[in-house]
């Protein structure tokens, strides 16, 4: 099995394509550089030590951009820190100047 | 104002309880050996403690000068206040706004229903959501909360 093919997809809501094309150069850079290590470790201390968990929701500040997602376990598998990740569903990316 | 030492202790604690920043220590020293050396030389106490006390109080501040400098270049938020860390943290948290869980809800149902974009490494990102742009369809989001 691949690095790739044991990472987990990342799900994006349909939305999300038209958002990234309104984002500047630094915005995308920064997003991936987190989507990057979230999809390497969705447990990672660094994230979640600068995340705020509702439930099994989360959310952080990227730069300039709030991100927020939620971690789906495999199949068949029990939603724990233990379970290897299925899936990252990226629930939401917003600007953070716009509340 | 008469000279109230209750009060005097509940400010002394008061200061050791909440640290304003990572020179505090180093500030109330240089107010100790300050306050030791001109007690030697209001008693006139011996040249060499008077001396000794100098000394220490030169190295004191030398000392800050230089931890000051150190971390106004290397990590500045560590001169700011614990208060002002504590503050900002709180803002910056309180992510979760009634908007946002909405629309985070909403989205959820819609990529369980398969309304979503795939994307297997965040390398292909770029390449993954413009393909997803192209091939969206209109109506995907109808209904969606703002």
């Amino acid at each position: 099995m691949t690095e790739v093919e044991n990472k987990p997809i990342l799900r994006f809501y349909a939305d999300f394509p038209d958002e990234w094309e309104g984002f500047t150069e630094e915005m995308k850079a920064k997003l991936g550089d987190f989507l990057e290590r979230l999809q390497a470790n969705p447990y990672d201390g660094r994230i979640i030590e600068n995340s705020e968990k509702h439930g099994q929701y989360y959310g952080s500040r990227v730069g300039p951009l709030r991100v927020y997602w939620k971690v789906e376990p495999k199949k068949g598998e029990p939603t724990s820190l233990l379970a290897p990740p299925g899936s990252i569903n990226i629930l939401a990316v917003e600007r953070a100047d716009e509340r | 104002m008469p000279f109230n030492l209750e009060s005097l202790l509940s400010k002394q604690s008061k200061i050791g309880q909440s640290r304003s920043s990572v020179l505090n220590p180093l500030q109330w020293m240089t107010v100790i050996i300050v306050g030791g050396l001109a007690s030697f030389v209001y008693v006139s106490a011996a040249q060499w403690l008077i001396i000794l006390m100098a000394v220490l109080l030169s190295s004191t501040f030398a000392l800050f000068a230089g931890a000051f400098i150190y971390f106004m270049i290397r990590e500045p938020g560590t001169l700011r206040s614990e208060d002002y860390s504590l503050a900002k943290h709180a803002l910056d948290k309180g992510l979760f706004t009634p908007e946002i869980a909405n629309r985070v809800l909403f989205r959820e149902k819609k990529i369980k229903a398969g309304q979503s974009i795939e994307v297997k490494d965040v390398k292909e990102l770029k390449e993954t959501v413009g393909r997803g742009r192209r091939s969206r369809p209109l109506a995907a989001d109808a209904g969606e909360p703002q």
